[in-house]
């Protein structure tokens, strides 16, 4: 991702946007990965 | 065993620390030795298994004598036991298969036939061993092939770019799992989608096909993600599983998308013979379908879609090479319109598929039935 976006938008500024993604995504993960996985089936409907 | 337990992690992290530290000549030992430990501490059968599977795959391969029985021998051995062990498994009550066997059965066979035909490059036995033993691909694949890991084992370095890109598809991976096919699609979509099923049955039963068709992809897709993910960060580029499958224009397309690792291994080891042997295109994919079909489980409903996917591929093939006939007579393609035509008849049909797989018989006619006539 970072070396996507350095070209496009500066290297500080793709350091910043990458670090809030990969943190953004790491909190949703570990916040997810505690719950109780859902299992849903055709006979929910 | 599964990617998601916490042990598992626990361990493959460990893994690489560890397979960093280790000097370079000791690398190979270290990685074959970690994942047999992993084994040995949380299903010893499998320990046991997989080690006598690869003791008959070095033999197996290590034969000089081009007309000794052996390989044939080993590797009729290795896929019957996995289908003896495949059987036993999909009867009730049956019970659970070796962690990752169908996954290492195929690595086995890849590495016998391959160094039988010397096609591999000088190697030792631990290189052979780490290969078979590698933590990140071993439950849930991909089925790597050797060359290419024998390749990063013998070049590897620390590099900045490589750690980088494997915490990405590591995240991402857990990401698709946790995150979109768990709490967006299951926790939060399908409910929904069941809110509407009293009013709107036919809508809600097309929802429910399509989230369930995209929750089992993003699972495996995920699963892959995170084994290629923790290959990278000790230094190994393993082969990718998928490639946007549900953008595919017709069903060849799709499963040049779709499991990739298992798909290729196929098409070398299987169809190129089948067909070589018959000549027959449409029976050498009939016969390749089937054992993808037979591979993931051996049942009625695996065998019904191995066979409904092997048809499809043939009558592809063979709407292909009328095509191109015609095309010596007329120029130009289909256009926009036939590609749109073909990716909607090809990612129907597959999510189609996917109901047979995931549902016992009667629930799936029940789900085609309302398809069909619009009322459950």
């Amino acid at each position: 991702m970072y070396g996507w976006l350095s070209p496009r938008i500066g290297h500080r500024a793709a350091v910043a946007v990458t670090a809030l993604w990969y943190g953004l995504l790491l909190v949703l993960v570990m916040l997810l990965a505690t719950e109780p996985p859902a299992d849903f089936r055709y006979d929910d409907l | 065993m599964e990617i998601l337990e916490l042990s598992w992690l626990a361990w493959v992290v460990t893994s690489v620390v560890t397979c960093w530290l280790l000097p370079g000549r000791w690398r190979p030992w270290g990685i074959a030795a970690f994942a047999l430990a992993f084994l040995a501490v949380t299903d010893p059968p499998s320990a046991l298994i997989l080690a006598t599977m690869a003791a008959i795959t070095w033999w197996a391969g290590a034969r000089d004598d081009r007309r000794h029985p052996g390989i044939a021998a080993a590797v009729v051995l290795l896929l019957g036991v996995l289908a003896v062990f495949k059987a036993a498994a999909s009867q009730a009550g049956g019970f659970a298969m070796p962690l990752g066997m169908s996954y290492y059965t195929f690595r086995c066979v890849h590495y016998a036939l391959e160094r039988f035909k010397k096609n591999l490059p000088p190697h030792t036995a631990a290189e052979f061993l780490a290969y078979l033993f590698f933590l990140p691909t071993l439950i849930a694949g991909p089925i790597h092939r050797f060359p290419e890991f024998h390749r990063d084992l013998r070049r590897t370095r620390l590099d900045g770019g490589l750690l980088s890109e494997g915490f990405e598809r590591v995240l991402y991976g857990y990401a698709k799992i946790l995150v979109v096919s768990g709490w967006m699609i299951q926790s939060q979509l399908q409910p929904w989608i069941a809110g509407l099923a009293p009013s709107q049955p036919w809508l809600s039963t097309y929802l429910y096909m399509l989230s369930a068709g995209f929750t089992g992809y993003l699972t495996f897709a995920g699963y892959s993600d995170v084994a290629i993910g923790f290959a990278r960060l000790t230094g190994f580029r393993v082969i990718e599983n998928f490639n946007n499958p549900f953008a595919s224009r017709n069903i060849i397309e799709f499963w040049r998308r779709w499991h990739i690792s298992l798909t290729s291994w196929v098409r070398d080891y299987l169809y190129t013979t089948v067909f070589s042997l018959t000549r027959k295109p449409y029976f050498a994919a009939l016969a390749a379908m089937l054992v993808i079909g037979l591979w993931h489980e051996i049942s009625s409903r695996y065998v019904i879609w191995g066979l409904a996917h092997g048809l499809a591929v043939a009558c592809c093939q063979w709407y292909q090479r009328r095509n191109a006939a015609r095309a010596d007579a007329t120029t130009g393609g289909r256009g926009m319109l036939g590609a749109v035509a073909g990716w909607f008849v090809t990612f129907h049909f597959v999510m189609l598929s996917f109901m047979l797989v995931m549902h016992d018989f009667d629930r799936t006619m029940d789900i085609y039935r309302t398809l069909l006539t619009g009322g459950r």
